[in-house]
């Protein structure tokens, strides 16, 4: 059986097949050979195109200020009928559904673990667990809104988000199975998600993998505590 | 409909599950996200940008009018991948740009030879940098922004298909030829360099 290459790199084999490609892995040199290869390549070309100096300071300077007003959605009535009416149904929303308009986002910038976890519980009115995922992904910040918290980590760049609610608050979505560094069964499929404890968590980010790595940090952080 | 409005009039966070409501004095929470997840993309834009336009300068000009594009069309975002659509709309400006200065060349898509037994396994890489990226700036434009996509910036197949309004299984195809493309150029070059000892 031949092992397409290329898709056990990018990571875009589902769990089962990518069982099947590391066990043939082990057993077939050549393949392995093969992977390293290509791995290599990519390597080398992702390294030496990173290296590219960024003018980030003149390029951030270009950045609107402002006074650029973004395009106003088309509207079929005019403005100020528009306000009138939208306060009026807001009014009626009040008695129906409050909860609906008390539920703003609030966040905190911080690279603090403890002091996010703190920061959390108060106001999510329970314990918050501390999760700090380590030195190469710091935290740097953390919001609270509609019954969760989300907890914001930077890695090369990018950011991934831990979000914690209340056990049985998570709506179910779909995913395959996974089982997390833990032992804790889990679901990957727009994010990572799972129930431990008195939380059901999620974790989501641009790459699978690395979703999937912090999904694992998180979940024995959980377990030990 | 007038809750839909009070929710288009609110900020809608980026990469996060769910939409987070917020009215009225929370607008300029939504305004500084913003800004700060254009600020976080300016690394990558500039990188695509000068791999597609292969000069600073330009790619400079490139990242400064899709950065002002994003902040006036920002409404048009779906809320999916928004590294994706800020790629969208640069893409977009260097057509213009490239229509606006001379006529587009003719795209030929390099063709491959077929795979060999062991064809990753020859690599040896003692190409330099300056080769590597050389060679990676003669490849055709399709070849250089589906590497510089998904093997330097990282994007999913799916990331880089919005990106590229493309299906996800020619991203996949597309980047297998490019990769083979950019190992053979380098992979003759060695040759070359080894037979003239």
């Amino acid at each position: 059986m031949k092992i397409d290459l290329q898709a056990y790199l990018d990571g875009s084999m589902d769990p089962q097949e990518r069982l099947r490609a590391e066990d043939l892995l082990q057993h077939d040199p050549q393949a392995k050979r093969e992977l390293d290869g290509l791995e290599l390549f990519v390597q080398t070309v992702r390294v030496q195109a990173l290296q590219e100096e960024i003018p980030f300071d003149r390029l951030a300077a270009l950045i609107p200020q402002p006074n650029v007003k973004s395009e106003p959605q088309r509207h079929w009535w005019p403005r100020l009928e528009l306000v009138g009416l939208a306060a009026c149904i807001a009014l009626a929303c009040l008695f129906v559904a409050p909860s609906f308009f008390t539920q703003a986002t609030v966040e905190l910038e911080t690279k603090d673990p403890v002091y996010a976890s703190q920061w959390a519980s108060d106001r999510m009115a329970m314990n918050v667990p501390v999760l700090d995922l380590g030195p190469d992904a710091p935290m740097f910040r953390v919001h609270e809104g509609k019954g969760r918290c989300c907890f914001d980590y930077q890695i090369d760049g990018k950011t991934y988000h831990l979000n914690v609610r209340p056990k049985g608050s998570m709506e179910d979505r779909p995913g395959d199975p996974i089982v997390l560094a833990s032992g804790q069964p889990a679901t990957q499929g727009s994010s990572v998600r799972w129930t431990q404890g008195a939380y059901d968590l999620s974790l989501n980010g641009p790459d699978a993998k690395v979703e999937k790595n912090l999904a694992d940090r998180a979940s024995k952080i959980l377990r030990d505590a | 409909m007038a809750l839909s409005i009070g929710l288009s009039m609110a900020g809608t966070p980026l990469y996060h599950e769910g939409r987070t409501v917020s009215i009225g004095t929370e607008r300029t929470e939504s305004m500084r996200d913003f800004e700060s997840s254009l600020r976080s993309e300016l690394p990558v834009l500039f990188r695509v940008a000068k791999r597609l336009a292969k000069s600073s300068d330009t790619a400079e000009d490139l990242v400064g009018q899709t950065l002002y594009a994003a902040v006036k069309f920002q409404n048009s975002f779906d809320g999916r991948h928004f590294r994706s659509w800020l790629i969208k709309i640069l893409r977009n400006e260097f057509n213009t740009l490239v229509r606006r200065e001379a006529a587009r060349p003719t795209v030929v898509l390099d063709e491959v030879e077929g795979e060999s037994e062991s064809f990753w396994e020859e690599v040896h890489w003692k190409v330099d940098a300056d080769t590597l990226m050389k060679e990676l700036d003669n490849l055709s434009e399709e070849h250089r922004m589906i590497i510089q996509l998904c093997d330097v910036e990282e994007l999913s197949y799916e990331e880089a298909a919005d990106a590229l309004d493309v299906p996800v299984g020619t991203v996949r195809s597309r980047l297998f030829r490019a990769r083979a493309k950019l190992r053979d150029r380098c992979s003759s070059l060695l040759m070359v360099e080894e037979s003239t000892r």
